[in-house]
């Protein structure tokens, strides 16, 4: 088994509180120096955010198959359930973020109970090329700007017609190597 | 010039010092060893343990040295050390018919398959202060008071006790026999999935979480409330106790690597069941309900009234009335847990400088106001 | 028995869930999360929801500060300071600028606040309907349908009564055009603070378990109408100490015949207002 985090209390804390100001400013781009060695598929940041977040009261879904080593990693180090159903997952990981384009197929939760909703993890193949975003609502003082290689315009329009449904709607987090910038359910996104 | 209030570092730490010495107390006299609490206060250990919610007699007896015997505050230790242990994961359900019983009793039949044992209880002593109580009877009075409490001494006590059955039949299960009771109210779910130290109480809540809330709450609020059903105020005729037992059962558990169950201890649990009729012409078929108690340790009075609140709460879902208190699983579940009630209810001896000051700049302002009580202007 | 505590008190689970939970409420402002709040070594109405909060967000570079009713040096705030310092041995602050955690009881300083830096406050009743209507199922429903005609009638019953709304402290607020929320005890003087502030504010009710956030620059706007709008309170002197005239200003009563005298009540601001440098 490859090797997970340093220090499971100091590294995931670590870890959390970049996510907690990203996921606050979205479109940030936060770092991890983290050392931890995923399985192949498995960008290091992805594997940080997802050792952070899972435990055993959580319920994953994710785009590669339990007998893969990455699942089989990310099994062994936080005890997570897994789920082949995409609307009953807490937490949604997908490798490969192009073949990704309706994010309605996850759960938004409910008008009264909006934070039953999936989380996504998504990778994408960089966060300096790309079409540009822009992006703007809560967390973000006028507006800011974003470049996600990888991900496909569809998906920009389906994520808008999900949060639609606020308070209902999609939280994600989009990762490359080790940096990731969390978008929100309340970010408006308009592909420039 | 003005200087701010300053010291309150130093006020704590002497504070703190002064605890430790009252509860010391005099030094002359010997300190309260751990085997004596769990020794000679085993029902206030017991108490502990059912509202602390955790199953440990020495983690229990240090908090009620530490809390000078103050209760809740013991209560309150446990809770806070609790709350911190790794889960492991879930027991399988104890099996109460296979209980070693010490106790058990039945209202509503003379002879009941198993017998029933009278037990160690106070139910049938006159409660008359005794200089020794260990004594027996009229040792060391110069005033001869009668007492009932028994001398320890355990051969005699026992000598003509007939050897209790390895497994005592639910006496529910002989109404269960005859087709009385509703299906629901046979047995209390065992779904391992909810936990109330690890989730917050949504309402409607299921009557898993519903007996999880009643078992560590408060035994005063929850006798108290139960008493107020009976008087009233939410039943509108007599329960019956079905069976209450109090013993020793094996709580076991499969380890996911093992793939079997082994022995990981014993318990002593207080279960209950409580008969109320049934006979809500309109919907049911005439019968019997029952409501259902388990309290960690001998505690009789929180498992009976206990089991009269699970019946009273899930009439909710019957009716969709919530009339009276103890019919409203909301105001119970919500107000039932001494933690959280305790400490509430004292947060108004922290300052609160601020908000009075708010409300002396706004009854200030109205007194100002020339026309005060005429509004719609 | 072994007793040992992890860093910050908090086992590793019970921060996951609680970190969990604070990314819901910051991506859903002003929705109370619920969440599986655990019992703490402090006592309910103390600050339990605040120091769950802390505990699952800090770590050993942070720098503390904690303050209650704006100072640095009351009990409650002494205690919660020392609580930190022994189980995650950080360091704490009372300068408001240095600090990268404020957990707060009833204000927020008067020094304004940065991005990157985090608010926590202390919550004790955080449904703001709670007074109109004490049944979580009832108000869980009327958050998520936003049916706060009730809200607006007891304000405007206030209206009509005293001619001004009520609620001097713990005054309502809308969230980003959606949630109602309660700001904490915080003096209505306070509320204006919140509005597309650059900080994160966090919201923690220990015994109510909730979790709910307002994140950096997010509309905040106290709940008033077009004939009577929003007001703050205002003092006619100045604090006595620094002189300052734009601060929430602590009423001292000097004597028992009743002479009274001003003063901040952030105490840090006040110090550095009067010069003063502190340890």
């Amino acid at each position: 088994m490859q090797k997970g985090f340093d220090s499971e209390v100091f590294d995931s804390q670590a870890v959390f509180r970049n996510l907690l100001l990203a996921m606050a400013n979205p479109g940030t781009i936060a770092a991890t120096d983290i050392n931890i060695s995923c399985p192949e598929r498995l960008q290091p940041g992805a594997g940080a955010l997802l050792l952070t977040l899972l435990d055993f009261e959580t319920v994953l879904w994710a785009d590669l198959d339990p007998e893969t080593p990455e699942m089989q990693w990310v099994h062994f180090y936080t005890g997570t359930r897994l789920t082949h159903a995409k609307n009953r997952a807490g937490f949604a990981l997908l490798t490969d973020g192009e073949k990704l384009m309706d994010p309605g197929q996850f759960d938004p939760g409910t008008a009264a109970s909006p934070d039953r909703s999936t989380t996504l993890v998504i990778q994408t193949r960089g966060m300096d090329q790309g079409p540009q975003l822009r992006l703007t609502g809560p967390g973000i003082e006028k507006e800011t700007f974003i470049h996600l290689a990888g991900i496909t315009t569809a998906f920009w329009d389906n994520r808008a017609m999900v949060n639609q449904a606020y308070p209902a709607g999609i939280d994600m987090v989009f990762v490359h190597a080790g940096r990731f910038a969390a978008l929100p359910r309340t970010t408006k996104v308009t592909v420039c | 010039m003005y200087v701010a209030v300053k010291g309150g570092e130093k006020a704590v730490k002497n504070s703190q010092r002064l605890v430790a010495q009252k509860r010391r107390g005099d030094t002359r006299l010997q300190k309260i060893s751990m085997d004596q609490i769990t020794n000679q206060l085993g029902l206030g250990v017991d108490r502990i343990m059912a509202e602390g919610s955790l199953y440990d007699i020495t983690a229990a007896a240090m908090a009620i040295h530490q809390a000078q015997g103050d209760m809740m505050e013991a209560v309150f230790l446990v809770r806070a050390f609790r709350t911190t242990l790794k889960r492991f994961g879930n027991s399988i359900p104890v099996q109460t018919t296979k209980m070693t019983a010490i106790r058990r009793v039945s209202g509503i039949f003379k002879d009941i398959p198993g017998g029933q044992i009278l037990g160690p209880t106070y139910d049938y002593t006159h409660r008359l202060i005794a200089p020794d109580p260990d004594q027996g009877p009229d040792a060391g009075s110069d005033r001869h008071m009668e007492t009932d409490t028994a001398p320890p001494n355990h051969a005699a006590a026992c000598e003509d006790i007939s050897p209790l059955p390895e497994e005592l039949p639910r006496v529910i299960d002989l109404l269960q026999a005859q087709g009385l009771l509703q299906q629901d109210d046979i047995r209390p779910p065992g779904d391992a999935a909810e936990d109330l130290t690890r989730q917050p109480l949504a309402f409607p809540v299921s009557r898993s979480l519903r007996l999880q809330a009643l078992a560590r709450g408060d035994e005063g609020f929850i006798l108290g409330t139960a008493y107020s059903l009976q008087r009233g105020f939410g039943l509108d005729r007599h329960p019956f106790l079905g069976e209450l037992k109090v013993g020793y059962v094996a709580v076991r558990y499969t380890p996911p690597e093992l793939g079997f169950d082994i022995h990981v201890g014993r318990m002593k649990l207080t279960e209950c069941v409580m008969v109320n009729r049934q006979d809500d012409a309109a919907r049911k078929a005439a019968g019997f309900e029952t409501g259902y108690g388990l309290v960690f340790g001998q505690n009789e009075r929180k498992a009976m009234s206990m089991s009269l609140l699970d019946r009273s709460l899930a009439a909710e879902k019957n009716t969709g009335k919530t009339d009276y208190p103890a019919r409203d699983p909301e105001f119970i579940l919500s107000h039932c847990d001494n933690v959280e009630s305790s400490g509430f209810v004292q947060h108004l001896k922290l300052p609160h400088y601020v908000d009075f000051q708010s409300e002396l700049v706004f009854i200030r302002n109205r007194r100002k106001d020339h026309t005060p009580d005429k509004g719609n202007r | 028995m072994p007793l040992s505590y992890n860093f910050a008190y908090l086992d590793e689970q019970s921060k996951k869930m609680i970190r969990r939970s604070i990314l819901k409420a910051i991506a859903i402002p002003g929705f109370q999360v619920p969440f599986g709040g655990r019992e703490m070594p402090l006592p309910y109405g103390w600050g339990t929801g605040g120091i769950q909060l802390t505990a699952a967000v800090i770590g050993p570079d942070d720098r503390l500060k904690v303050i209650d009713q704006g100072s640095d040096d009351t009990v409650n705030a002494i205690s919660i300071k020392a609580f930190f310092k022994k189980t995650a041995g950080i360091e704490t602050t009372e300068d408001t600028e240095r600090a990268t955690i404020i957990q707060t009881r009833h204000r927020i300083p008067e020094t304004p606040l940065q991005n990157g830096q985090i608010m926590v406050f202390q919550v004790p009743i955080p449904e703001p309907l709670q007074f109109i209507e004490p049944k979580k199922s009832q108000t869980v429903k009327m958050h998520g349908f936003e049916e706060y005609g009730s809200m607006h009638v007891k304000l405007y019953e206030d209206i009509a009564k005293f001619g001004r709304i009520a609620t001097a402290f713990d005054y309502p607020v809308q969230v980003h055009q959606r949630y109602i929320m309660s700001p904490s005890p915080i003096p209505k003087y306070d509320n204006p603070k919140l509005h597309r502030s650059p900080a994160v504010h966090l919201f923690g009710a220990g015994r109510e378990k909730r979790i709910y956030a307002v994140p950096p620059y997010t509309d905040v706007v106290s709940l008033d109408f077009e004939d009577y709008p929003f007001e703050l309170e205002k003092w006619d002197g100045a604090c006595a100490v620094c002189g300052s005239t734009d601060s929430f200003l602590d009423e001292i009563i000097t004597d028992d015949t009743g002479t009274r005298m001003f003063i901040c009540s952030d105490t840090e601001y006040c110090q550095k207002k009067s010069g003063n440098t502190f340890s």
